[in-house]
C-alpha cells in the first residue's frame, strides 16, 4: 500500500496484511475460543480475507480518500497514524460482530439446506425399577441441546435396563461379545441407582471413570388413604412399625434379594429396632420382623418386588408398603413405574399417603460415566454436557419432575455395619419349598445351534439354579409330560442331588395348565417356608385335558406362587399365564433361550431363602 | 520444449512420479484383489441382532465359510435387546470409529443414515451381479444412487385370517374386510372370538409399520416419491379415522381395543386364542402358530400392500478387511446361502429362485403369498433421521386415535423436520 507518493514495497504490504488479520483475529477471539468447525472457519478465513483484501486497490484507494479528508490533522504521518488506529479498531470491531453473528447464520442455513447433522448416539443403562425416569430425563436433555442448535438434537439416547450387579461385573471385565449377547450394547452412561454397585475399576478398555450422586430418595412407608391411625409426628422404623401394628394394618416390604429398596428398608428397620432396645437384634427378634412382612405380603397378594401396583389393581389391600419416595411421588401423579409394575397404572386417581421415619437410608443415585477407551471424542464430549446438565439447574428441575431430589447426598452407601443386619435378614427369612417343572414336550427336541438342543439349554440352566439351594430350602422336580410314566424325577424336600437330565428324550403334548394345578396341589401349607412353583415351558397347553378357566380356579387362594418362565413358542402375553402368575403374586418372564439361564436366575433368587 | 522441461525439471519429475506410482498401485492392487489369496488376514466380525431364525441358521453359515480354504475366520457378535438396541451398538460404534467390525447387518431403515455419515464401504455396481435379487429388497439397499449393501434377509407383513370363518376368497380391501367381519359376527361364531382384526399398535416401530400400511390401504400416502410430506389428504385422514373408529367400540368390535399396546407376540398370541378374524404380522408368525395351529388360518397379501422390512449385510468403512468382508457378504446372500437359510431358518430369501424351491414351498406353505407380498411392499421414507421421523409420526399417529382420527395440527410440518432430524 502506498502513501501518496512513496513506493509501494513488499514490506509495506506484509505489514499491512498481518495487521489486518490480527486485527480480524483479535475481533473474533475477543468473544471467545472458538470450539466448532464453523467458528474456526469463521476465524480462519476471516483473517485470511481481511489480510488479502488489505493489499487490494480499492482498499488502497479508500486509503487515500480517508487521507485527503482528514486534511484538516497535520502533520502528516500523525493523520496516517490516527487512521491507522481507526481502522485498526473498526476491523477489531466487525471481527467480534462477525464471531457473534457469523456461526450462527451459517448453522442456520446449512441446516435449512442440507437437514440436521448426525446427532451423537449415547447409551444409557439403568435399572428396571429406574427406566421411565431415565428416558425423562434424556429426553429433558435432548430437548434442551436441540433448542441451542437450531432444534438440531446433538445426541440420541438409548436407554435400557439390567440388573446393576450383572451390568457391574459386565463392566468390570470390559462389556465383551459375551456381555453384548446377554445384556445388550456397551453403556456410555451408568444409572445404577445407588452406589452399593460402585462403579467399576478403570482397566485395559476402561480408560476412566467418573461417579457422582446426582439425585437422593430415601426409603418412606406408603399408606394408602383409608387406613386409620397414622401418628403425623417424625417417627423412628421401630415407633412407626409399632403404631401400625396398633392401628391394625400390615407393612409389606419388597424382597431384599430382588429389590434394593427392600436390602435398604431392612437395614433401616433392623438397625432402628436394635437402636431402640439398645443392642442389636438377635436371630429370634429377627425371625419376627420378618414374620410379619412376610404375613403382610402373603396376605396382600403382593408379588415379591414391585408391590406398589398392587395398589392400582381393583380391591387393593388394606396394608401399607416400604417404597422410595420417589416410586410413591410417580405412582401420586400417575408416573409411570419401573421394574415389576411397568405397564401398570396408578387407578382412578388413587394416592397414598407418606410418612418419613427418621432416620433412614437412602437410595443415592449415582450418574457414572464410562469412558472407554475406543471412545470417540464426539460420545465423550456429550456424556461430560449431559452430566454437567444434569447436576445444573435444568437437571435439577428435570430430576424434581422425574420424583427425585436433586442435588445428591454422599453417605448413601450401605456400611459394613449395614450389611451385617443385611446378612442377618438373611438367615431369619423363611425357607423356600419350590417345585420346578420343565417341560419334556416333543418341541423341546429343537436344536439351536449344532448340537444343542433347547431341552440341554433348559437342563443346564435347571442344574446351575438347583445349586444356588441352602440347606434349608426345599425342592422337588417334575417334568411334563411324564417321562417313561413319571412325573416326578425329585419329591419336594430337603436339598438332593438331581437326577441325571441328560438320558432324557423330549416327546408328547404339553399338559401345562394340569401341570401348574397338581403343581400347586403337591405343595401343601404346614410350615412357614414360602410356597412357589415356577413352570418352565416353551409352548402352549396341549393334551391335559384341563381348560385355563378351571386351571385358574384350582390355584386361586391356595398361598403358592406361580412362576413361569416362557421360552420359545410360549409367551407372557397369553392370558391364562398373566393371570396364573399375576393372580397368585408370582411373575411371568419371558426369554429366549439365550437369557434362559439368567431368568432362570433371576426368579431362584427372589425364592431361594436359607442360607 | 526441453528446455522448458529443464526449467521446471522438479514438477515435471514430481508429476512423472505420481503418474508411475499411480499406475503401479492400480497394477499391484488389481492383480492382488483378482487371487483368492488377496483377502485380508484376521478375524472377520459381524455385528448382528439375534438370529431369531430356526437352529441357528446364520451361525451354520459362517461355519461353513470358515471351512472353505483360504478363508479368514468370520464371527457373529450378537447384541441383546430389541432392534433399537442393535441400532444403538452399531451407530455408537461406527461414530468412535473402530476397526473391529468388518459387516455391520442393519435393518433397511437405517441404510440412509449410516451411508450418509460415511460408515460404510459402498459396492460399485459393476463389482457385483445383483440380477438374482428381488427388486423391491435391493432398492432398499441403495442410497443416493450407490449400492452399498447387499440384502440378508427380506419381509412383508402378511393377512392372517380364519379359514374356518371366512370361506372363499378372503377380502383384498379394507372395507370388504369390514363387511366380511360383519357377516362372521351376524352368524354363530365362537363365544371367544370378541373383535375383527389385530395388529402391533404399541408406541413402537410396529405403529409406524400398521399405520402406514392403514392410510396407504385408503390410497393415503404419507411421504411422497421426491420426499415431500404428503399425509395431509383426505385419503391418509381417511385411513387413521377408519384405525380409529375400529377400536372405538362398537358392534361388532372392528378392532380388538387391546391392540393399541400389542406387539407381534401378543397380537399373535390374541389370533391364537381365537379372539379376532383378522390379524396382521410377520410370515414368522405362520410357524409360531404351531403345528396343527389352534386355529384354522390362510394368509394373503395385504390391501394395497405391506411395509418392506428385513435386514441388509453392509461393510464398514472402517474395516481392515474390506475385500475379505465383500466376499463375505457375497458368501452369506448367495443363492445357496438365502436357500438354507429360508428352508431351515425360516428367514425370508432376499432372491426369487429360492421361493420356486420345492422344498421351501413345502416347509414354509406361505412362500408364494409372501414373494407377491414382497413384489408388492413399499419402503418408508429413506432418510439418515428415520428414528426421529418414526417417532414424530407415531405421535402424531397416537393423537390421532385418540381424536377420532384427526391428525395433529402442524402434522406436515413436523414431519418434514422430523425428516430432517429436527425437533
Amino acid at each position: 500500500m502506498s502513501k501518496g507518493g512513496e513506493e509501494p514495497s513488499p514490506k509495506r504490504d506484509f505489514f499491512v496484511a498481518a495487521m489486518g488479520m490480527t486485527a480480524m483475529a483479535a475481533g473474533q477471539l475477543s468473544t471467545g475460543w472458538p470450539e466448532t468447525a464453523l467458528q474456526w472457519g469463521f476465524l480462519i478465513g476471516g483473517s485470511i480475507a481481511v489480510g488479502l483484501a488489505a493489499l487490494s486497490d480499492t482498499i488502497e484507494e479508500l486509503w487515500q480518500r480517508a487521507l485527503h479528508l482528514m486534511r484538516s490533522v497535520r502533520p502528516l504521518p500523525l493523520r496516517q497514524t490516527v487512521l491507522a488506529v481507526v481502522v485498526v479498531v473498526l476491523v477489531v470491531l466487525t471481527g467480534r460482530l462477525i464471531a457473534a453473528v457469523g456461526p450462527p447464520l451459517a448453522g442456520a442455513a446449512r441446516v435449512e439446506l442440507f437437514g440436521c447433522p448426525q446427532p451423537v448416539q449415547l447409551r444409557v443403562l439403568t435399572t428396571p425399577e429406574g427406566l421411565p425416569s431415565a428416558r425423562e430425563l434424556t429426553e429433558a436433555f435432548e430437548a434442551r441441546s436441540a433448542r441451542s442448535n437450531f432444534r438440531c438434537p446433538k445426541t440420541l439416547f438409548y436407554v435400557y435396563p439390567a440388573e446393576p450387579a450383572k451390568a457391574r461385573e459386565a463392566l468390570s471385565s470390559g462389556w465383551g461379545p459375551e456381555h453384548l449377547a446377554a445384556l445388550g450394547p456397551r453403556p456410555d452412561l451408568w444409572l445404577p441407582g445407588s452406589t452399593h454397585f460402585p462403579p467399576p475399576e478403570p482397566g485395559d478398555r476402561l480408560s476412566h471413570v467418573e461417579s457422582v450422586s446426582v439425585a437422593s430418595s430415601p426409603i418412606v412407608l406408603a399408606v394408602p388413604e383409608g387406613l386409620s391411625g397414622v401418628d403425623p409426628r417424625e417417627l423412628t422404623w421401630a415407633q412407626a412399625l409399632d403404631n401400625a401394628q396398633r392401628s391394625g394394618w400390615d407393612v409389606a416390604r419388597p424382597e431384599p434379594s430382588g429389590s434394593l429398596v427392600g436390602m435398604l428398608a431392612t437395614i433401616a428397620v433392623y438397625d432402628s429396632l436394635g437402636v431402640r432396645q439398645g443392642r442389636p437384634l438377635d436371630a429370634g427378634q429377627a425371625r419376627g420382623v420378618e414374620r410379619a412382612f412376610e404375613r403382610a405380603l402373603d396376605a396382600g397378594g403382593y408379588s415379591l418386588s414391585g408391590l406398589l401396583c398392587r395398589h392400582a389393581q381393583p380391591e387393593p389391600p388394606r396394608s401399607a408398603v416400604i417404597v422410595s419416595e420417589q416410586e410413591l411421588a410417580r405412582f401420586n401423579r400417575g408416573m409411570p413405574l419401573g421394574g415389576q409394575c411397568a405397564g401398570a397404572t396408578s387407578a382412578h386417581g388413587r394416592r397414598m399417603t407418606v410418612v418419613r421415619p427418621s432416620p433412614t437410608r437412602t437410595l443415592d443415585h449415582p450418574l457414572v460415566r464410562l469412558q472407554w477407551t475406543d471412545a470417540g471424542s464426539e460420545q465423550t464430549r456429550q456424556a461430560r454436557a449431559f452430566a454437567e446438565w444434569l447436576t445444573g439447574p435444568e437437571g435439577h428441575t428435570a430430576l424434581s419432575n422425574a420424583g427425585l431430589r436433586p442435588g445428591g447426598v454422599s453417605d448413601g452407601r450401605p456400611t459394613p455395619d449395614d450389611m451385617r443386619l443385611v446378612e442377618l435378614h438373611e438367615q431369619a427369612t423363611r425357607p423356600g419349598r419350590i417345585l420346578l417343572a420343565l417341560d419334556t414336550s416333543f418341541s423341546m427336541r429343537q436344536p439351536l445351534a449344532a448340537g444343542v438342543s433347547r431341552f440341554s439349554v433348559a437342563a443346564q440352566g435347571v442344574t446351575r439354579v438347583v445349586a444356588m439351594a441352602s440347606g434349608r430350602d426345599e425342592l422337588g422336580l417334575w417334568v411334563f409330560p411324564a417321562v417313561g410314566g413319571r412325573r416326578e424325577l425329585l419329591p419336594v424336600g430337603p436339598r438332593a442331588p438331581l437326577p441325571p437330565l441328560d438320558g432324557i428324550v423330549p416327546v408328547g403334548p404339553t399338559p401345562l395348565y394340569q401341570t401348574i394345578a397338581d403343581g400347586v396341589r403337591a405343595l401343601p401349607p404346614g410350615d412357614e417356608a414360602a410356597r412357589a412353583l415356577v413352570v418352565l415351558t416353551d409352548g402352549e397347553d396341549s393334551g391335559g385335558g384341563l381348560t385355563a378357566q378351571q386351571m385358574l380356579g384350582d390355584i386361586s387362594g391356595k398361598g403358592v406362587r406361580v412362576f413361569v418362565v416362557a421360552v420359545g413358542e410360549a409367551n407372557c402375553a397369553s392370558q391364562a399365564l398373566a393371570q396364573a402368575t399375576q393372580g397368585t403374586g408370582g411373575a411371568c418372564l419371558e426369554t429366549d433361550f439365550a437369557g434362559l439361564q439368567a431368568a432362570l436366575e433371576q426368579v431362584f433368587t427372589l425364592l431361594w431363602k436359607g442360607v | 520444449m526441453l528446455a522448458l522441461l529443464m526449467r521446471y525439471r522438479g514438477w515435471a519429475g514430481l508429476g512423472a512420479g505420481v503418474v508411475i506410482g499411480a499406475l503401479a498401485t492400480l497394477l499391484v492392487t488389481s492383480v492382488v484383489q483378482r487371487a483368492p489369496g488377496g483377502l485380508e488376514p484376521g478375524t472377520l466380525i459381524i455385528l448382528s441382532g439375534r438370529d431369531d431364525g430356526l437352529g441357528g441358521q446364520r451361525q451354520a453359515l459362517v461355519d461353513q465359510w470358515n471351512a472353505l480354504p483360504g478363508r479368514p475366520r468370520a464371527e457373529i457378535v450378537v447384541v441383546a435387546g430389541e432392534a433399537d438396541a442393535h441400532h444403538a451398538q452399531m451407530l455408537g460404534h461406527a461414530q468412535s470409529g473402530g476397526a473391529d467390525v468388518d459387516v455391520f447387518n442393519l435393518d433397511i431403515t437405517w441404510i440412509a443414515e449410516f451411508a450418509k455419515n460415511g460408515y460404510l464401504r459402498p459396492i460399485p455396481a459393476e463389482s457385483v451381479d445383483t440380477s438374482g435379487f428381488l427388486a423391491k429388497p435391493l432398492e432398499a439397499c441403495h442410497y443416493e444412487g450407490k449400492l452399498w449393501a447387499l440384502p440378508f434377509n427380506t419381509d412383508a407383513g402378511l393377512l392372517f385370517y380364519r379359514s374356518d370363518l371366512i370361506p372363499g376368497d378372503p377380502p383384498n380391501s379394507w372395507p370388504l374386510m369390514q363387511r366380511a367381519i360383519d357377516d362372521v359376527f351376524a352368524g354363530p361364531h365362537p363365544p371367544e372370538l370378541v373383535a375383527g382384526f389385530t395388529g402391533q399398535l404399541g408406541d413402537y416401530e410396529g405403529l409406524t409399520v400398521n399405520a402406514f400400511e392403514a392410510i396407504w390401504a385408503a390410497d393415503g400416502e404419507v411421504v411422497g416419491s421426491d420426499g415431500t410430506v404428503v399425509v395431509d389428504s383426505p385419503q391418509a385422514r381417511d385411513g387413521l379415522r377408519r384405525l380409529a373408529a375400529g377400536l372405538s367400540p362398537g358392534r361388532p368390535q372392528q378392532i380388538l381395543p387391546e391392540s393399541v399396546n400389542f406387539n407381534e407376540t401378543s397380537s399373535r398370541q390374541a389370533f391364537h386364542e381365537g379372539k379376532v378374524v383378522f390379524m396382521r404380522n410377520w410370515p414368522v408368525s405362520y410357524r409360531l402358530l404351531g403345528d396343527p395351529p389352534k386355529v384354522k388360518f390362510q394368509t394373503t397379501v395385504l390391501p394395497r400392500g405391506s411395509v418392506l422390512g428385513g435386514q441388509n449385510l453392509a461393510v464398514s468403512s472402517r474395516s481392515d478387511q474390506p475385500r475379505a468382508a465383500r466376499e463375505l457378504i457375497e458368501f452369506l446372500t448367495s443363492e445357496r446361502s438365502q436357500q438354507i437359510l429360508f428352508e431351515r431358518g425360516g428367514f425370508a430369501a432376499t432372491r426369487e429362485l429360492v421361493y420356486q424351491d420345492r422344498e421351501v414351498q413345502a416347509k414354509h406353505p406361505y412362500a408364494q403369498t409372501l414373494l407377491n407380498a414382497v413384489r408388492q411392499a413399499r419402503l418408508r421414507p429413506v432418510t439418515p433421521h428415520y428414528s426421529r421421523f418414526s417417532a414424530e409420526f407415531r405421535a402424531g399417529v397416537r393423537y390421532a386415535l385418540a381424536h377420532g382420527g384427526e391428525m395433529p395440527p402442524g402434522f406436515e410440518k413436523r414431519l418434514t423436520e422430523a425428516l430432517e432430524g429436527r425437533v
